[in-house]
């Protein structure tokens, strides 16, 4: 089949259109225009992007007011300044998000064209591999951090910059995605290089933890989501076990009931042996683990009851015996529903139980997880046994190829992710100073997130 | 005489057709099943967690021993001893619902611990000390105790 492919009207386009449907119009010539380009909209609508018709709505509210006023020039030089503005704004979160997928939101304070123009200075400074990371996050802007950070930070300054792993999972779903927040420090006033400069270092800084936490991050996030279903999973099992048991003291008195009726006739044997059969069964079922074992034990436990069956039609109708036995097989069923619950909520344990395990394997992958002496116990109680799992396997190998080498700053020495997140900045932003003042990290920089800037200085 | 007759014929029987006995139960069949415990939550910290963190991990460990070793009389009282140690930081941080999450964790198997211990009263105590003090799992807590049988 051959298909053509239709090319998406991006933000730059649409503001593109709009700019010419403003320019120099009389008030019937910038009425036409905003009819055909609201037409076009309407009529290809599927083909806009979210922020081409985030681009248009910002300019049919301005034409829109322009035209109640019926203003005679068209839309007025300072609306159009302002509009022009808007969609300057528009257009770069939008190349911010289309560059490096991430979602970029206002907190309590907007983004500017400016601040968003060095995200995608110092996002564009890193290897595209690196970049890769950045998906996914969101890229907030709030004035200041939030109390709990800044707690955090103490008495080490205020914090400019936030990389939030947001780790935090509740039923199953994560709370919110990771995220980039930059803050009100990050942006000095003024446009001068060194204010840039200053932005430019903070951002990559920030986006340097999302290198190297994310994939312990997200692997923490899945290991916990698994946990959750677990968690729940195990509510329900212990749930079940409480609810089934008093049904086991019930049906063990009728069975000694029914064992101690005399004389012991061969009928009453025959009733007892299958008796037993299915306190053997029920106990299988109870401890299943997986639904084809619960249906298999409920198998089993239909046969023997079958049995059952066949030897209580052998007991006479009325009597001692008959009454112990149809006491029993009251209890019997009434603990086999209750068993079957417990298998049941077994098997969706022990799934999710292995879910949890499976997430744990690939936890391992990417973090350094310490877990106390297993004593040969089962590999299944390993979880319970985690002791630590912060450190990512690129920061155990970035402290191991820095070793005493100085942290690049005074804030990098404070603790080691921060001590990571420096030299990442550093080296993404200048190369050739790390390599001649910090070789050690250079070097690592060097060989696993090569900047495209980094090249080989020339031979004296 | 009629005493031996009496014997005689009780061996002769008990030769010819044992009596079937019901299932010895074991402590599994009789009892139920045992409950299964709560993994604790995993923490993540900007900066480092602080020490306790590792020491309730280490703890915890310690107590899911115990308990997988059928001892939950030692396991429960590290339970709680564990929540203790990841006490809600003070001003709050980021990992502090974090720390409130395990901190539930460690009451559960406690409670559950308690239980299989026999020791309703001992679970009853423990988790109105810890009512006191846990603020952010008071509700949860509330539900544990009721739910103590």
């Amino acid at each position: 089949m051959n298909e053509t492919a239709v090319q998406m009207v991006t933000s730059r386009d649409m503001a593109n259109a709009i700019a010419s449907a403003t320019t120099g119009t009389d008030a019937r010539a910038a009425t036409a225009q905003h009819t055909d380009l609201r037409n076009y909209v309407n009529a290809n609508r599927a083909n806009l992007s979210p922020d081409a018709i985030a681009q248009f709505n910002a300019y049919e509210t301005t034409a829109n007011r322009s035209e109640a006023r019926r203003d005679v020039g068209g839309i007025p030089a300072a609306d159009r300044a302002a509009l022009n503005s808007t969609m300057e704004l528009n257009t770069a979160r939008a190349t911010v998000s289309r560059d490096f997928g991430v979602n970029v939101r206002d907190g309590n304070a907007p983004w500017t064209t400016e601040e968003l123009s060095r995200v995608h200075e110092s996002f564009s400074g890193m290897p595209p591999a690196d970049r890769t990371r950045l998906q996914g996050l969101d890229l907030i802007r709030d004035h200041a951090a939030s109390p709990e950070s800044q707690a955090e930070m103490g008495t080490r300054g205020t914090v400019a910059g936030e990389y939030s792993p947001n780790t935090h999972t509740t039923n199953g779903v994560r709370d919110r995605p990771g995220s980039i927040s930059m803050f009100d420090t990050a942006f000095p006033a003024g446009t001068t290089p060194a204010a840039r400069q200053a932005s430019t270092h903070i951002i990559t800084h920030e986006a340097g933890h999302a290198v190297e936490g994310r994939a312990r991050d997200d692997a923490m996030v899945a290991w916990s989501m698994a946990n959750d279903g677990r968690s729940a999973a195990n509510t329900t099992l212990n749930a079940a076990s409480n609810a089934q048991a008093p049904d086991w003291p019930a049906f063990n008195n009728a069975s000694r009931t029914l064992a101690a009726v005399r004389p012991q006739t061969d009928e009453i044997r025959g009733v007892l042996t299958a008796e037993n059969t299915i306190t053997t069964r029920m106990s299988a079922l109870q401890s299943a683990t997986t639904p084809a074992a619960v249906a298999q034990a409920q198998t089993a436990l239909d046969a023997a009851q079958t049995a059952r069956d066949t030897a209580l039609a052998r007991l006479p109708a009325s009597g001692p015996a008959r009454e112990a036995a149809d006491a029993r097989v009251a209890a019997g069923n009434t603990l086999e529903t209750s068993t079957r619950a417990v298998g049941n909520a077994r098997a969706a344990f022990t799934t999710q139980d292995t879910a949890t395990n499976a997430r744990l394997a690939e936890l391992r992958q990417v973090a350094t997880v310490t877990v106390a002496t297993a004593d040969g116990r089962r590999a299944s109680d390993t979880n319970p046994l985690i002791t630590s799992a912060t450190r990512s396997n690129e920061l155990a190998a970035y402290t191991t190829a820095r070793g005493r080498e100085a942290a690049v700053s005074s804030y990098g020495a404070s603790a080691s992710p921060e001590g990571y997140a420096e030299a990442y900045a550093l080296y993404q932003r200048d190369p050739g100073f790390m390599r001649d003042h910090f070789p050690r990290q250079y070097a690592f920089f060097h060989a696993n997130h090569l900047n495209p800037r980094d090249v080989p200085p020339p031979r004296p | 005489m009629l005493l031996l007759l009496f014997m005689s014929s009780m061996f002769a029987s008990a030769a010819n057709t044992p009596e079937v006995p019901v299932e010895p139960l074991t402590a599994e069949i009789g009892k139920g099943a045992r409950p299964t415990l709560y993994n604790l939550p995993l923490a993540h910290s900007r900066y480092e967690l602080p020490a306790s963190y590792v020491t309730a991990r280490e703890l915890f460990a310690s107590a899911y021993q115990d308990f997988a070793d059928e001892a939950p009389e030692l396991a429960a009282p590290k339970f709680m001893a564990v929540a203790a140690l990841l006490k809600a930081p003070k001003p709050a941080t980021t990992y502090s619902v974090a720390f409130a999450d395990m901190r539930l964790a460690s009451y559960r198997n406690a409670v559950l611990c308690f239980q299989e211990a026999g020791d309703a009263e001992g679970a009853r105590k423990a988790l109105a000390k810890a009512l006191q003090q846990d603020a952010e799992n008071a509700e949860a807590i509330k539900k544990l105790v009721a739910g103590i049988r």
